[in-house]
């Protein structure tokens, strides 16, 4: 069976420093103003992330890396 | 669009939709693949015809499913505006963030 590899990528320039950045995509009391609801996140590899997008909408995912403040 | 997420939102769709990626399958075909009851994977088929991510054909007693190219383009559509959407948003408070901290 084949397997899906559909990805998105984007890239943004955001004018703040990596540190910045970074504390935006793990503390979930940022991460709450940027990308839903209700955000329960455990930051690192293998961690899971759960977010309420809106109502009836929720995104799930696993963390494969975690590296702070760097670009990849 | 919530339709078709929910769809997608089973692993055995998602194969399903693989499956009949680019060759229009049999149900009977497509249920060889897996490990379930006929009536589950027409369940199933179901679910995908109706969010618009297969389509069906009949060819005498057989049904036939493909997948619906422009189904799927709809999903990924939304899915890549969902995160521009998003980036957007994450750039604008870290901006803010940044802008105001004290130096």
């Amino acid at each position: 069976m084949t397997t899906d590899t559909t990805r998105i990528e984007q890239p943004i320039k955001i004018d703040a420093r990596p540190e910045t950045v970074f504390s935006f995509l793990t503390d979930p009391a940022k991460l709450v103003m940027w990308q839903g609801q209700h955000v329960a996140v455990d930051v690192k590899p293998g961690g899971m992330h759960r977010i309420v997008v809106r109502e009836g909408m929720v995104m799930r995912g696993e963390y494969v890396e975690v590296t702070p403040s760097s670009r990849r | 669009m919530d339709t078709a997420l929910n769809a997608l939102a089973e692993p055995r769709r998602r194969a399903i939709l693989n499956i009949v990626r680019d060759d229009e399958k049999a149900a009977g075909e497509i249920a060889a693949y897996f490990d379930v009851t006929r009536p589950a994977i027409s369940q199933h088929l179901k679910v995908l015809k109706d969010a618009g991510l297969v389509e069906e054909r009949r060819d005498g007693t057989r049904r036939l499913y493909k997948a619906r190219r422009d189904g799927l383009r709809e999903v990924r559509d939304y899915l890549e505006t969902f995160w521009t959407d998003r980036l957007l948003d994450l750039k604008r408070v870290a901006e803010q963030e940044e802008r105001s901290r004290p130096t």
